[in-house]
């Protein structure tokens, strides 16, 4: 099934009678993205659900004021990535005691994470990501994972594009130190 | 991996290359069905809860209109019985001649409850007398007008006795209907300006005379209900949005009476936030012109480089370093490039085989000789200094160290310096 245009979509949402069915059709154009932009921040599954809740319902509850200057999915990504940072700034996050700071044993609970799959590298990755501070942090997971453009990150952070540049460079570079050491 | 300073990267490729991209595939699970669960969670959920209503200017502005005439009318019925007549005005007015071609204008000062009002001196005296305000019904508050305007002795004018009269014919003063004066030139109808005691922000009352957005900008003139709007664009709705750079005008006409009338223009000027290179890395040969174009796709930005002398879109670089480059339009935005240069006419290998058969024996740079006094660093993977020379002569074959990978650093006498992998490979 072809995906709707935003269009579309906030043109049902828009229609009261229509309005359910237009936000589940963005639910599902954009709800796993934003899940694993959230889950990146997060790691947890338990927390990245509960920002996941948080942001859905401000979508919901603020779509009208929404500006199609800006792209529907960069305007939810940065409620997303707010509500993320809000969560780790309320001492509710598993892995971060507060926010640009990582739990000692992260290593070991990511071991013990059901949700955890992934290799000794990935897990080394998410380590080194961990250790960033928050700004370079989200920059190298738009960057590297999601691929997206400098200019879509700016649109999320609100910062110059010259300074995620910046960001990401530095931040790759932290990563590739973190890699190469023993 | 990454052993020296520098890194040079392609500026093709959107992520750091030097991450092992097995490490980048997703890690994480979730719990089966959790993103359709979810869904319907959120949708079970959203059913009870309301979306917020939109903000909506017109509203906005009709409840800071109930708000002004409220306190207006308050403000009046406060000073109809608590004080005497000669107090009664809220503001004192005086007559300001500008030296400039400027057309008119009212400036208030609510500190000392003055409205000075701006005219050309070069107008003719039917339209000053015209366009002389009168400040709502109050008499005293038009005599006090004209009493100022005397003492400024302008000879073009000499207010005539039977000036209120004639006045008063051509100007429709206002009937408190709403919470502003208005001060209305009938002569040509675009001087006209308008002063409004009470601020609504927002409304046509308070347009600056040019403004820088970025973003689509919507003007809205709303005065009131019973009004007709005339705008340069031959809109003729309340509020036009613009998106693009030129002076906007909007003639708005009472429907009652068409001699009650005010225009006003402003200047957008419609600047977007400028697209930024998404290039971060330029590799070039030594000699060679890298051109590192910013241009947006309209004229209107300024642009400044730093360290480059050129205030154009496009800056040749023929020097290694960092530049940052200024994009100035409503804001000033900063783009900045690394720029790498490497000895193209060398051929570095990137696999050796010393086991003396005549071919690939050595770490042989090709036309090394071109740049004497080359100094090369070799380490092995363990990052320890295995070679090290400050005039190589093409000579390092590897001699007593395991097959495998080295780093080689190369360092030129012009300050240039290149780095790489060789594989040492003996079978």
């Amino acid at each position: 099934m072809p995906k709707h245009t935003d269009e579309e979509i906030l043109s049902r949402i828009k229609n009261k009678k229509t309005a359910d069915q237009g936000f589940a059709l963005l639910m599902e154009k954009y709800q796993e993205q934003t899940y694993w932009q959230i889950r990146r921040i997060l790691i947890d599954h338990d927390d990245a659900n509960d920002v996941m809740q948080n942001t859905f319902i401000k979508v919901w509850k603020n779509i009208s004021k929404f500006r199609s200057d800006s792209k529907l999915y960069t305007w939810i990504y940065r409620i997303a990535t707010n509500e993320a940072i809000s969560f780790i700034k309320s001492n509710k996050s598993k892995y971060y005691v507060s926010l640009d700071e990582m739990n000692e044993d992260f290593g070991e609970q990511l071991e013990a994470d059901v949700q955890f799959k992934g290799t000794t590298i990935q897990r080394k990755l998410q380590k080194a990501i961990a250790t960033l501070p928050n700004r370079q942090k989200m920059v190298f997971n738009m960057r590297y994972f999601d691929a997206m453009s400098y200019q879509d990150i700016a649109d999320v952070i609100g910062v110059s594009i010259g300074t995620l540049k910046a960001s990401y460079h530095i931040a790759a570079k932290k990563i590739e130190k973190f890699l190469t050491e023993d | 991996m990454k052993l020296f300073g520098k890194h040079i990267i392609s500026p093709d490729d959107p992520v750091s290359p030097l991450i092992d991209k097995a490490a980048g595939e997703n890690p994480f699970s979730v719990p089966e069905n959790y993103f359709e669960n979810f869904q319907k969670d959120i949708i079970g959920k959203v059913k009870h809860i309301p979306q917020s209503p939109k903000f909506n200017i017109y509203r906005w502005v009709a409840f800071t209109f109930v708000a002004a005439l409220i306190t207006f009318v308050s403000l009046y019925i406060i000073n109809e019985y608590t004080q005497s007549d000669s107090e009664n005005l809220v503001y004192k007015h005086e007559l300001v001649f500008n030296d400039s071609n400027q057309e008119v204008y009212l400036e208030t000062d609510d500190v000392q409850k003055t409205i000075f009002i701006h005219v050309n001196p070069n107008m003719s005296k039917e339209e000053l007398e015209r366009l002389l305000i009168l400040f709502g019904n109050n008499e005293l508050a038009r005599e006090n007008a004209k009493t100022q305007y005397t003492a400024l002795n302008c000879d073009k004018i000499v207010p005539d006795n039977n000036g209120d009269e004639d006045i008063e014919e051509d100007i429709e003063t206002d009937n408190n209907t709403y919470s502003h004066f208005r001060a209305l030139s009938y002569n040509t109808g675009t001087y006209a300006e308008v002063f409004e005691m009470v601020s609504a922000e927002g409304s046509l009352l308070s347009w600056p005379e040019d403004i820088c957005v970025e973003r689509p900008i919507m003007l809205n003139a709303y005065l009131g209900e019973d009004f007709d709007y005339k705008w340069s664009t031959g809109d003729e709705t309340e509020s036009i949005r613009v998106k693009e750079t030129g002076i906007f005008s909007v003639t708005v006409t009472a429907q009652d009476n068409p001699k009650e009338m005010v225009s006003k223009s402003i200047l957008v000027r419609y600047i977007p936030v400028p697209v930024l290179n998404n290039e971060y890395y330029f590799n070039a040969c030594v000699g060679e012109t890298v051109q590192i174009d910013v241009k947006q796709g309209i004229d209107a930005y300024k642009y400044n480089w730093q360290g480059v002398n050129s205030t154009k879109p496009m800056a040749s670089i023929n020097q290694p370093g960092k530049y940052k480059v200024e994009i100035q339009g409503c804001r000033t935005y900063l783009d900045s490039f690394i720029v790498i240069y490497q000895h193209c006419d060398l051929s570095i290998p990137a696999i050796i085989s010393p086991n003396n058969d005549g071919f690939n024996d050595a770490f042989v740079v090709d036309n090394l000789v071109n740049y004497p006094g080359t100094s090369i660093e070799i380490y092995n993977s363990q990052k320890e200094l295995v070679f090290q020379s400050e005039d190589y002569q093409n000579d390092w074959n590897a001699d007593g160290l395991p097959d495998g990978p080295y780093y080689y650093l190369l360092k030129f006498a012009d300050g240039i310096s290149q780095e790489g992998i060789v594989n040492v490979r003996r079978n």
